[in-house]
């Protein structure tokens, strides 16, 4: 949807809009955002074209999200298009050192699946999978990654190859359409506050959260 | 230069909550209004980028973009509502430069364009109390206001039945009742935590949050629909910003003329006339310089930028600036200081809610007041709280991989946290000042503005006494884990910036009389937070609001009688 257009076209059926007015109001000033784009009409974070992995790789990316947010009874991280996502994030947000930390440890894990299992990663056992990062975690695991206090606003300059993927991949699956509607609950518009609504056991957070 | 022939009445400087009252109140009033705002237009609903977008379409899932920060907004990111869907509301750095000393940080948040800051504010409106009006004269740090409560309380119900207030009412001189909307609802752990303190903290008030917000439908805006982050917009106009509020009212009389893109460099004075003369402008698009006139002029750019523009207008009669015969302009400044502690608690684990509230609630000042617990240190601090149930976001650094990771991640924290934000008074000082600095020009070749502020003595003594009132509060209110902080926030960065033009009695020593008019030229009048005497504790944009339609109510008898 074109918000921009849809508003207009709205303004045009009611007449008395109070966007309108306010439109009016400015005379002939246009408006400085007039081209940009609502992010609600925008893509979709697992959308954006990549161009950092072969074929090959992005083969071992989809299968290492999939080991960290696997398919259960609802979707995996494959699913929700998280590979995308994390290649992008890895090409255009991490920093160069970051970048470079994310690489390093990609190829070592690759290389690693080969020379013990004789075989990519992609094409391990789901065991072998959890094993081989789990390895890597408890390698680690004194990483300030690991913090407690560690949330939302900051990152981890440092953080070892798979607190970025975990976190890549946390991000990009329960940030996705698939991951906020189907495993997480989604209520764009609540309408109303109720601050004793019943939690039960097995329920999911909403999508959103509201800070401060 | 060219010279616009004279069709305004009155020139209002800014487009923000002052500036939008200036300009309804003065346009109602039957005055042709000309409206400069330095910045964009912003375009209510159609401007707001950001509004309801989802989070799978947030860039970078909503992860701080940080190169783009630190290269345009290395300051404004710092802000708590500043993320990829608000920051197109932001000011740049880049574009509007400031200076500071190196051993003084100080947080300059800026919203320029249509509305400004009254896009982005935290909404939270409070009454000041007769205790903070007169706190200057007992204690003697600032000047004497030169008003009392009575004289702006019926200017705080005037306002408050136009924007629609939400909250409770509590009865508390020291926090006088508004007109109210009905309050929003609390959390069953808002409600036990209440109960708690009742009880073993009986002399704490924990009141609901008193916000802008609409809790029911108000003079033709639609209630809120509780989607959470308010700074990104409002299309349904819930809660109160110029766009929704003060702008359409003043377009609604046919007065106003709305002009974005004008930065204003000065006011240049007519020493015969005793009266300020005309506004400079520039273009910013065209760079052009203007020059408009009329007989009323009210700045309302915020704080430093109010003042900023009065350094700024020297001429012979005021080297140091107009309206500063008492060389008291520039000095005086103040901000909140925050300070924040955080608890969990392990009750009503099995209430959630639904619907995202835009209020925390709020726990008046509780020291130095008749009755209440007297204090090593002057004034007090408020406390606003809120409750999180912390969600993937807070807990996805954890161990593990797979069905077991993904379940953890996607359910509630078996607890809650309990955040406490208090907000202490600053007393006004000389010393915290802001002056002009001609070797460091903006991109208009407008001298920019030196901050340079500190918090003094009392404010950190008050720091520790609320680090042991909050733990106080934790322990009452049944916390199972605690954890305070001694961090003070960086001046500024409450963006509750206040005084550099304060209003006093004696023309002296102050810049504005007790209307909000300078004391040196009558026909002009300066209603933002730079107007400010003292700091009290609560949160200052109503009173903004109040002083701004007290001041036009009163230049606008004076201009009818012929006396400005």
């Amino acid at each position: 949807m074109d918000r921009r257009h849809f508003l207009q076209a709205t303004a045009l059926l009611s007449g008395a809009f109070a966007t309108r007015a306010l439109a009016d109001l400015s005379g002939s000033v246009l408006s400085n955002s007039k081209d940009a784009q609502p992010l609600l009409s925008g893509p979709s974070i697992g959308d954006f074209p990549v161009s950092l992995f072969t074929p090959q790789a992005r083969v071992d990316i989809a299968a290492m999200v999939e080991t960290v947010i696997p398919r259960t009874d609802t979707p995996g991280a494959i699913d929700a298009g998280v590979p995308n996502f994390v290649e992008h994030m890895v090409q255009h947000w991490l920093s160069d050192a970051e970048r470079q930390i994310f690489l390093d440890g990609f190829e070592k894990l690759r290389t690693f699946s080969r020379a013990e299992y004789s075989q990519a990663f992609s094409k391990l056992s789901s065991e072998q999978q959890i094993d081989l990062l789990t390895s890597l975690e408890d390698e680690a695991s004194d990483s300030p990654w690991y913090d407690f206090a560690n949330v939302q606003r900051q990152y981890v300059e440092g953080a070892p190859f798979i607190c970025q993927l975990k976190e890549l991949t946390i991000f990009g699956f329960y940030s996705s359409e698939v991951g906020a509607t189907q495993v997480l609950r989604h209520d764009p518009m609540p309408m109303q506050f109720d601050g004793e609504l019943a939690l039960k056991e097995d329920d999911s957070t909403w999508s959103m959260i509201r800070l401060m | 230069m060219s010279n616009s022939n004279k069709k305004y009445d009155a020139i209002v400087v800014g487009s923000g909550i002052s500036g939008g009252w200036a300009a309804k109140e003065l346009c109602e009033k039957g005055l042709r209004v000309l409206l400069l705002e330095r910045g964009r237009n912003i375009e209510h609903g159609l401007d707001y980028l950001g509004e309801h977008a989802p989070p799978w379409k947030i860039p970078f899932a909503n992860k701080a973009d940080r190169k783009s920060y630190e290269d345009d907004y290395p300051i404004q990111s710092k802000c708590y509502a500043f993320d990829a869907a608000t920051k197109d509301f932001f000011s740049k750095d880049s574009d509007a430069p400031y200076q500071q000393d190196s051993d003084k940080p100080y947080e300059w948040i800026r919203a320029n364009g249509v509305g400004g800051r009254s896009l982005i504010w935290g909404r939270q409106s409070y009454r000041w109390s007769d205790f903070d009006f007169k706190a200057n004269k007992e204690d003697g740090h600032g000047c004497e206001w030169p008003i009392a409560y009575d004289d702006i309380k019926d200017w705080y119900s005037y306002v408050e039945r136009f924007v629609g207030i939400s909250g409770a009412k509590e009865g508390l001189a020291e926090l006088p009742d508004s007109e109210f909307l009905p309050p929003m609802e609390m959390y069953a752990i808002e409600k036990t935590i209440q109960g708690r303190l009742k009880k073993y903290m009986p002399e704490v008030t924990m009141t609901m949050g008193r916000t802008a917000i609409l809790s029911q439908n108000h003079n033709g805006r639609a209630a809120c629909h509780y989607c959470g982050p308010c700074p990104r917009g409002c299309s349904t106009g819930s809660y109160f910003s110029s766009q929704v509020s003060t702008l359409p009212a003043a377009q609604a009389t046919g007065n106003l003329e709305l002009r974005p893109y004008s930065v204003v460099e000065k006011l240049e004075y007519d020493a015969e006339k005793n009266r300020v003369s005309a506004v400079q402008v520039i273009d910013a698009e065209s760079k052009e310089r203007l020059s408009f006139s009329a007989d009323l002029v009210f700045l309302c750019a915020s704080t430093l930028g109010s003042t900023q523009i009065l350094l700024n207008s020297k001429s012979e009669h005021f080297p140091n600036g107009l309206a500063n015969r008492s060389g008291t302009l520039g000095h005086y400044l103040m901000d909140h200081f925050k300070m924040q502690h955080v608890a969990v608690f392990a009750d009503n684990l099995d209430h959630y809610y639904k619907g995202f509230r835009p209020t925390g609630s709020y726990i008046p000042r509780f020291k130095n007041l008749p009755g209440k617990e007297k204090a090593s240190y002057l004034r007090g601090f408020g406390v606003q709280a809120d409750p999180v149930r912390p969600d993937w976001r807070f807990h996805f650094n954890q161990k593990g991989f797979g069905k077991g990771l993904k379940d953890t991640l996607r359910k509630p924290a078996p607890y809650w946290i309990w955040v406490l934000g208090a907000f202490g008074e600053c007393l006004p000082s000389y010393d915290n000042k802001v002056s002009l600095d001609e070797d460091n020009l903006d991109p208009y070749g407008i001298p920019q503005i030196r901050v340079s502020m500190s918090f003094g003595d009392n404010e950190h003594k008050m720091a520790k006494d609320i680090i042991q009132s909050g733990e106080k509060i934790f322990k009452a209110a049944g916390a199972v884990y605690i954890e305070t902080s001694d961090k003070m926030s960086v001046p500024g960065s409450a963006i509750h910036e206040m005084g550099t033009a304060r209003m006093g009695k004696d023309p002296k020593t102050s810049v504005l009389n007790k209307w909000n008019q300078s004391h040196d030229v009558p026909n002009l009048f300066v209603t933002d937070g730079s107007c400010m005497a003292s700091s009290s504790c609560v949160n200052p944009s109503l009173t903004y609001m109040a002083l701004t339609a007290r001041a036009c109510d009163y230049a606008v008898k004076q201009w009818q009688q012929g006396n400005i």
